[in-house]
């Protein structure tokens, strides 16, 4: 489930992918379903306006016969123009229609007023002449009688209306003639239109979708790298992902001269405390040393002098040669040589260098060694150095009869390599000064094996942290994985 | 024998048997069995021509009215009856008819117009009756500009303003519920589309100009 909210982007996107081609598809299916129905709708369509106009046409008729008795008696010319007149007037109302009366021996009224040229039409169309007499015929014996010929560029349907008293029928014909259909041709329009609209709305989401999981690929990828090494840069980009590719080196860029500006003060405050310290530790055994000499100038005197007398003075020469190796080692600036390697080994030999000194505290050293071939990206020697500080701080912590578990695992992008042990852990107050220089809680300690430890993890990409987890001290040494192996996240 | 009969007499009857054929045949009457059928009805309508025309000379013989809409169309009647009774002595009975008969429907809407000035008479027709009737009148005022185009005379044209006129007065008068006048406006309308047709046929009864 978290996953899925995860890929929410994608689902989106798959969803509006999904749907554009649902839209295409229901767009051929509804073409397909217009095509087939669109003949059969038209002729329906046709079919009732005939049928409509004929019975008007009808009707028309036994009103004029009725109005006026003697009508009947006028020659038939003179009826025919009368029946034009009604012809003309009932089928004005319904466009595209022709037709007429026939008396049984000939065609009576014969309009087409909705003629497309305008022209004035007074004959009965000579090509479809014998299948509008076949129709009447058919009307005549049956009532009403509808006939559809099929041309190869249009239909005709022609439709007949017998007055079965008199004989005499009302005819009516309409032509289908497929593109010249204004409904038909705007409807093929539409469909063509509404095809194209979902095609490019199929392959712009596609392209669209493309390219925004193409640049969030690219993004996370460098966001990845930007962990451990802030000089990379996101590679520029002309779209609205480009932008964000842009804040985010824009940040990635002031996060540097920031951590840049936070080390040169640290480092400046380190300085500032590092001259208190030297001044302090160097004083102190300064004293101790001009008391031994005061001591051995009053026994010289006395002829007294003893090789012990000498003692304290090489003890506190070498205390601040000590003091001085630390010093070179905290300031100095040589860059880590990184190579991908494998972890284990160097954690081993580490754990053996103090195995005596826990045998002689009864301390038992557990290894949890996790995933044995984990390599890292890291230099050999600041390791050892970083692990040999932390081994011994914790065998000092552990105390008699203590245990120490050192644990090797992979997260994510980094190796983490924990040091618990089980002594009294930290009071709040060490926390809080833990990594700062010459802040030691030992007697004879100097305060910077963390503070040491914490700058060379910082400078392979990782860091060193203590974590307040359970009773005990755990100190934490992350260091990056090997370029493949970050490379999967 | 045959010299005791006046030459002139021989003549005289002949000429009686001869015309009526001649005159008969020289007409685009109907034709085949219709024709057959319905020559002695047509026969008694072309005698009645003279009868027709001298009932209606006598009836614009009266003095006219005041009201100018009956004058003109008491006038349009009078040119065309004066017109049939041209045709009819050129020997063309059936156009002369139709003429004739298109003069005597401007009469009878001049009629009904009279109609709506005398004293209330008979109880008008029912609203129901009124309306049906306005409806055809209305079907026919829309035939009246094709026969128009058919009489190829721009003096009718004015009977064609004169039909819709009425028809729309028929309208308002049965909008304020006077049936009456609906009914008479209604019939005037048809009267007048009724000489449109009558003249329509009788130009479709014209020999036509060779093409």
């Amino acid at each position: 489930m978290k996953s899925i909210f995860k890929r929410r982007l994608q689902l989106q996107l798959l969803f509006i992918v999904l749907a554009a081609v649902l839209v295409a598809a229901l767009s051929v299916l509804l073409i397909s379903d217009a095509v087939q129905s669109a003949e059969g709708v038209v002729l329906a369509d046709a079919a009732r306006t005939l049928t409509a106009a004929a019975s008007e046409l009808d009707l028309q008729y036994q009103d004029r016969v009725s109005a006026d008795s003697a009508w009947l008696a006028l020659p038939v010319a003179a009826r025919d123009t009368s029946l034009r007149g009604v012809s003309q007037a009932v089928l004005r109302s319904y466009p595209g229609v022709e037709g007429g009366y026939h008396d049984g021996n000939h065609f009576l009224g014969y309009s087409y007023p909705t003629h497309d040229t305008g022209e004035k039409k007074i004959d009965v169309p000579t090509a479809e002449l014998d299948d509008i007499l076949a129709t009447i015929s058919q009307g005549r014996v049956a009532g009403v009688a509808q006939r559809i010929l099929r041309g190869q560029h249009d239909i005709v349907v022609i439709e007949a209306k017998a007055d079965r008293q008199n004989g005499f029928v009302s005819w009516t014909m309409k032509r289908l003639t497929g593109r010249s259909e204004p409904g038909t041709h705007r409807r093929e329009i539409l469909l063509s239109a509404l095809v194209l609209t979902a095609l490019i709305s199929i392959a712009g989401t596609l392209a669209t979708g493309v390219l925004l999981q193409r640049g969030i690929v690219q993004i996370k990828t460098g966001l990845s790298t930007l962990e451990s090494d802030f000089s990379h840069r996101l590679p520029a980009r002309n779209d609205e992902l480009g932008e964000v590719s842009h804040s985010i080196n824009r940040m990635a860029e002031v996060r540097q001269k920031l951590e840049a500006d936070l080390r040169r003060e640290d480092r400046l405050r380190t300085v500032g405390r590092l001259v208190a310290g030297i001044a302090h530790e160097i004083r102190n055994p300064l004293n101790s040393i001009r008391l031994s000499i005061q001591y051995i100038e009053r026994r010289l005197g006395n002829n007294g002098v003893r090789a012990e007398d000498l003692r304290p003075v090489i003890e506190e020469v070498d205390r601040l040669s000590a003091l001085l190796t630390n010093l070179l080692t905290f300031q100095r600036t040589r860059q880590p040589d990184l190579r991908d390697q494998p972890v284990m080994p160097v954690l081993q030999k580490c754990v053996s260098l103090v195995q005596p000194q826990a045998d002689a505290r009864n301390i038992e050293i557990r290894t949890e060694t996790g995933p044995a071939e984990l390599e890292a990206r890291f230099d050999p020697e600041h390791l050892t150095q970083m692990l040999m500080n932390l081994l011994l701080n914790a065998i000092e912590a552990a105390g008699h009869n203590g245990t120490i578990d050192v644990r090797l695992e992979q997260h994510e992008a980094m190796a983490r390599i924990q040091v618990h042990d089980s002594g009294p852990g930290l009071t709040e107050e060490q926390r809080e000064h833990l990594f700062e220089a010459f802040y030691t809680t030992k007697a004879d300690g100097t305060g910077l094996g963390l503070a040491v430890s914490r700058e060379l993890a910082t400078g392979m990409g990782g860091g060193l942290r203590y974590r307040n987890e359970r009773p005990g001290a755990t100190f934490e040494i992350e260091i990056p994985r090997s370029l493949c192996e970050r490379q999967r996240y | 024998m045959l010299r005791r009969i006046p030459y002139f007499a021989l003549v005289t009857i002949t000429s009686l048997m001869i015309g009526p054929i001649a005159q008969a045949l020289a007409q685009p009457g109907p034709q085949g069995k219709e024709k057959e059928d319905k020559k002695g009805k047509k026969g008694d309508q072309l005698d009645r021509f003279g009868d027709r025309l001298e009932r209606l000379r006598r009836q614009f013989a009266e003095p006219r009215p005041a009201d100018p809409e009956r004058q003109v169309l008491l006038s349009h009647s009078e040119v065309y009856a004066n017109k049939a009774d041209q045709i009819w002595r050129t020997a063309q009975p059936y156009i002369a008819d139709r003429t004739l008969a298109a003069a005597e429907a401007l009469f009878h809407a001049s009629d009904h117009l009279e109609h709506l000035k005398a004293p209330p008479g008979p109880p008008p027709p029912p609203a129901e009756d009124v309306s049906r009737h306005l409806a055809q009148v209305y079907f026919r005022t829309r035939q009246a500009d094709y026969f128009l185009q058919e009489i190829h005379d721009n003096s009718a044209s004015p009977l064609v303003s004169l039909a819709r006129q009425y028809y729309q007065r028929a309208v308002q008068s049965y909008d304020r519920s006077d049936f009456r006048g609906a009914d008479e406006y209604g019939k005037a309308a048809e009267e007048l589309v009724k000489a449109l047709e009558d003249l329509a046929q009788a130009a479709t009864l014209a020999p036509q100009p060779r093409r």
